[in-house]
């Protein structure tokens, strides 16, 4: 029984890493649409959709007791993205574009 | 119930990792078949239109075209009625498998095609049918406020009756809430049994039900902002979530139970002849 004990230890094939935790991707999908949603926050529709998705999807990805790293960047970055939408949005109104831009072009 | 609603959620969200692929495809090919038998029935509803008063609006229609629309409106409520039961019962049973980490396929939604779907219907309809009896005082109020124009008093009792309707739909959908979990793990059940199972589970547990499907406000919000495409996410979490639920409250059943009741003590072992 030493014997083979022994034998298993000196096998360096009987070596394993430690295991290191899975990579979570709702948390790296909430990080991709977190910065989409930052870049086309300027278009009204395109923050406001990306950026709910990127924090559904950091939410979602909470599977233990504290957020991942990705899902923390995410989350950050959907708000960022929701908040230059809401913005854009107030200063398209307080401007007028908005009834330019429906009204067929404000340029 | 001793566990939390944050440990149901937690449980669901691990149970669901590897498996938002099925479960947002299984969302997509029901919304999608809903989405077209609607579309269809609108379509169907626009052509009766023209072709009864030449106009889509309709304004001056006669009492035929006026028939046809309400018939494709009942129609369309039915087949949206059979459409969800037939389907309620494959997502429960994908959702059930995913929480006793069986293995899950596609075909599971067409379950409730397969194993009597006539009794799945026939328990929505129930349902709904004991939904509409709570909305009987409203319509009743609701004809004579219009007869008598709306006096400040029938504006009262509309209030009144508007929110018995709502508490008493709320409290209906808690107590047979569990009903549909009962029948898709055995379809043999009667479906009165299966909502007397629901009631007898519920008792004392609605007001925790309640709260988890609160809680679920924030996302439903967050569903709404992305224009519908997070439900397709939103969706199977919450109905993991309340598989999760279903499975922590059922009755837990002994697997085996001569085991459980034979006289496991040294003597007895010793006594027993092999």
């Amino acid at each position: 029984m030493d014997q083979d004990n022994q034998m298993n230890l000196d096998n360096p094939s009987t070596y394993q890493p430690p295991l290191k935790d899975k990579q979570n991707n709702m948390a790296l999908a909430s990080l991709i649409m977190g910065i989409i949603g930052i870049v086309t926050s300027c278009c009204c529709f395109g923050g406001l959709i990306f950026g709910s998705l990127g924090i559904v999807f950091a939410l979602l990805s909470k599977t233990k007791d504290r957020f991942e790293g990705n899902a923390v960047a995410g989350l950050i970055t959907s708000i960022i993205g929701l908040v230059f939408t809401v913005i854009v949005f107030i200063l398209l109104v307080g401007t007028g574009l908005l009834d330019e831009l429906a009204a067929g072009g404000a340029f | 119930m001793k566990i939390s609603s944050r440990e149901l959620k937690k449980r669901a969200k691990q149970k669901l990792q590897g498996n938002y692929g099925l479960c947002v495809g299984v969302q997509l090919i029901i919304n999608a078949i809903i989405s077209i038998v609607l579309v269809i029935m609108l379509f169907a509803g626009l052509i009766a239109g023209i072709l009864g008063s030449g106009s889509i609006y309709g304004l001056r229609g006669n009492m035929a075209e006026y028939i046809i629309f309400i018939a494709i409106v009942v129609v369309s409520m039915i087949l949206m009625v059979v459409l969800v039961s037939l389907f309620t019962p494959g997502t429960l049973k994908i959702y059930l498998n995913i929480s006793e980490n069986k293995p899950v396929h596609i075909s599971d939604l067409l379950y409730g095609f397969k194993n009597k779907p006539h009794k799945f219907i026939g328990l929505n309809l129930i349902i709904f049918l004991i939904a509409m009896v709570w909305s009987i005082p409203y319509y009743v109020v609701l004809v004579v406020a219009g007869i008598t124009n709306y006096i400040p008093i029938m504006i009262v009792l509309l209030i009144i009756t508007y929110l018995l309707l709502l508490i008493g739909v709320t409290i209906t959908s808690l107590y047979v809430a569990q009903s549909a979990f009962i029948f898709v793990e055995a379809p043999d059940k009667g479906i009165f049994r299966c909502l007397k199972e629901s009631v007898e589970m519920m008792k004392g547990h609605k007001g925790s039900l309640f709260y988890i499907n609160l809680s679920f406000m924030g996302l439903v919000l967050l569903g709404y902002c992305s224009f519908g495409i997070a439900y397709l996410w939103i969706m199977p979490y919450m109905y993991a979530t309340l598989t999760e639920y279903y499975n922590e409250l059922k009755p837990k059943l002994i697997p085996n139970p001569e085991v459980y009741l034979c006289d496991s003590s040294y003597e007895s072992l010793k006594n027993q002849e092999f």
